[in-house]
């Protein structure tokens, strides 16, 4: 096992040491943890910041739910002294559709289109992380063929997911041609979805025991083509950031978080990595394919908004690398598991044979049994760790289902980070932390 | 929906196949019941992690334990399942914590009746804070000791715990009820 890689920038010991240390200095005072909100706290009272002894001098401010850089309906309230952050409390909740309780009424084959809406910048890893769930609840496992196009769709999923944290990124903070470099990959890689599972954008890709086409030929030379070039691609993007100066003035020792701030947090993803936890689900418990290629672990050093911008950078070399190797160890065979009991019939037999309609439609109306149990099933989702614990009471829908969303998690440190820093550097912490509201408020 | 009054979860006292020494050791003082997947006997590795029932007193010196002396320093996600019809405490509260390093995970889990409270988790892990506010907007279960217990994804004024059992699916309709 190749251990974990350290990404630093190539000249990041020589410049602007006098910004950079006197930057550094500041934080001593910033990660300070500021105290909770304090007051009553009646349980249905709205959330009130303590305006301290001296109310004449800050004023309360409303970031948000509607401020473009909150990249969907964030609310932070900012307690503000002068340009200086004092108080920052975030409000999620403005897009709460609940999931999991849909989860519960439609049963497993239904709630797969939902899992769309989650993280909807990366719709497979999300059908796959659901559906892998599932195969635990049922017991059964997809043919390799099928693990392998899962593989391959949730690198594609993270590639796209971080191009387009990045662009917006960079755009709130002032760098708006990144933005335009980035959505032009995203726009090859949503005719790859489109090519593969018949819609762009809400993919509904994956079934339980397998995928729902199979992947061609011509599909696959295509897709290990664009891995290739993407090395070629990143270098331009890292040209126009890596070392601009303003991008480093604006990153660089900004909103740092610790390795025990971030244990503490339950943080996971590239925010964990850039703070230097080592930790991705990927490698430390291999699902899919993961364990039959070979690819490295990207940590920061820092844990600033920089070294997270650095970790997501190298990770879009990472995930080209994994697409490659899983394109050449293709294997043949059939892309769904032949377990009747919990897998639907491929669709060609349903519109064209009398048995697989009445199959299909037995499954679908909620004639499955599954086994009782409970299931844990974490998979490494762009933004971080995400999964099910799934409690199964028997039938075709689970008693209980949880979905762990990595953006929910990470959102929470946005009150001990932001508090400190002035009001134009809140644009850049949200950027690096790259959350997605549908994922977050579920 | 059928009647469930039972959880399938099964208890025993011995400790299953796949918990460390470390974890035995740091659980020895509390009073543990260790589940065995009833269906899923051989369920392991990224499948189902091994699970405990403790008493809801020693729910937070467990994983005062865990963290301080088996270094489960990751409290990977915590949540509640609702059984209406078991007597009489009603709900199980889960925890997953997991050791970074090994690799180890374990549910710990307690049960509470309506009404009744369980103590918080807020002085062991800052995510606790708005896990806890997530079970409880959603289950209406209180978390003795937490800072802010608010409700988080529901308004403030929501009449009602969205996932419990009982709650309909589609809602409280103010205009027919």
């Amino acid at each position: 096992m190749v251990g974990p890689c350290v990404v630093t920038s190539r000249c990041r010991a020589t410049t602007g040491s006098g910004t950079k240390g006197a930057a550094m200095s500041d934080h001593e005072t910033i990660v300070a943890k500021p105290p909770l909100p304090t007051g009553e706290n009646p349980e249905f009272a709205d959330i009130r910041l303590d305006a301290g002894d001296d109310p004449g001098e800050r004023m309360v401010l409303n970031m948000g739910p509607q401020h473009p850089s909150t990249h969907g309906v964030l609310r932070i309230l900012l307690e503000i002294d002068g340009e200086r952050v004092v108080t920052a409390v975030p409000d999620v909740g403005y897009l709460h559709r609940g999931k999991e309780k849909i989860g519960e009424s439609l049963g497993y084959h239904r709630y797969i289109p939902y899992t769309d809406r989650l993280d909807y910048l990366a719709p497979l890893a999300n059908n796959c992380s659901a559906t892998w769930a599932f195969e635990k609840v049922c017991g059964i496992q997809a043919p390799e063929r099928a693990e392998a196009i899962r593989t391959i769709g949730c690198e594609l999923a993270r590639i796209s997911a971080h191009l387009l944290g990045l662009g917006a990124y960079a755009m709130d903070v002032g760098a708006m041609t990144v933005f335009l470099y980035t959505f032009s990959e995203r726009e090859t890689l949503y005719n790859f979805f489109e090519y593969l599972t018949g819609a762009r954008f809400t993919t509904t890709y994956t079934r339980i025991g397998g995928v729902s086409r199979d992947a061609e030929e011509g599909w696959l030379k295509d897709v290990r083509a664009f891995a290739e070039t993407l090395h070629a691609k990143a270098d331009t993007w890292e040209n126009l950031l890596t070392n601009n100066r303003i991008w480093r003035i604006r990153n660089e020792g900004v909103a740092v978080i610790t390795r025990e701030m971030a244990l503490s947090y339950g943080l996971t993803g590239p925010v964990l990595r850039a703070s230097g936890v080592p930790y991705d689900v990927r490698k430390d418990r291999p699902y899919g394919f993961y364990d039959r290629v070979d690819f490295e672990v990207p940590v920061g050093r820092h844990g600033d908004c920089y070294d997270r911008y650095l970790v997501r950078m190298a990770e879009i070399r990472q995930s080209a690398r994994i697409v490659t190797q899983v394109i050449d160890q293709m294997p043949d065979g059939p892309i769904l598991a032949d377990e009747p009991k919990f897998v639907l019939p491929d669709k060609q037999g349903v519109m064209t044979g009398m048995e697989q309609l009445i199959h299909q439609f037995m499954l679908i109306t909620g004639e499955m049994d599954t086994p009782k149990g409970e299931v844990h099933s974490h998979t490494e989702l762009p933004k971080g760790e995400g999964g099910y614990i799934i409690r199964s009471e028997g039938g075709a829908a689970p008693w209980r289902l949880k979905y762990r969303a990595p953006s929910f998690v990470n959102l929470q440190i946005l009150k001990d980070i932001i508090p400190g820093n002035m009001i134009a550097d809140i644009v850049a912490i949200l950027g690096s932390i790259d959350f997605v509201m549908g994922e977050c408020d579920k | 929906m059928d009647r469930v009054t039972q959880s399938c979860m099964v208890y025993t006292d011995e400790a299953p196949e796949g918990v460390s020494d470390a974890v035995k050791t740091a659980l020895k003082p509390f009073e543990v019941k260790w589940s065995v997947h009833p269906e899923h006997p051989t369920f392991g590795g990224h499948g189902g992690w091994p699970g405990c029932l403790v008493s809801n007193e020693d729910w937070p010196k467990v994983f005062a334990a865990l963290k301080d002396e088996a270094n489960f320093e990751y409290l990977v996600d915590h949540t509640a399942v609702d059984y209406p019809d078991r007597k009489p405490e009603r709900f199980t509260v889960l925890g997953l914590a997991q050791n970074l390093e090994t690799q180890e995970r374990l549910m710990v889990r307690t049960r509470v009746a309506e009404g009744g409270a369980v103590p918080t988790l807020t002085h062991l892990w800052m995510s606790a804070d708005w896990a806890e506010r997530e079970t409880f907007d959603m289950f209406g279960i209180r978390f003795a000791g937490h800072p802010e217990l608010t409700r988080i994804y529901m308004p403030q004024d929501f009449d009602g715990w969205p996932l419990r059992r009982d709650f309909p699916m589609q809602g409280h309709n103010r205009f027919r009820d």
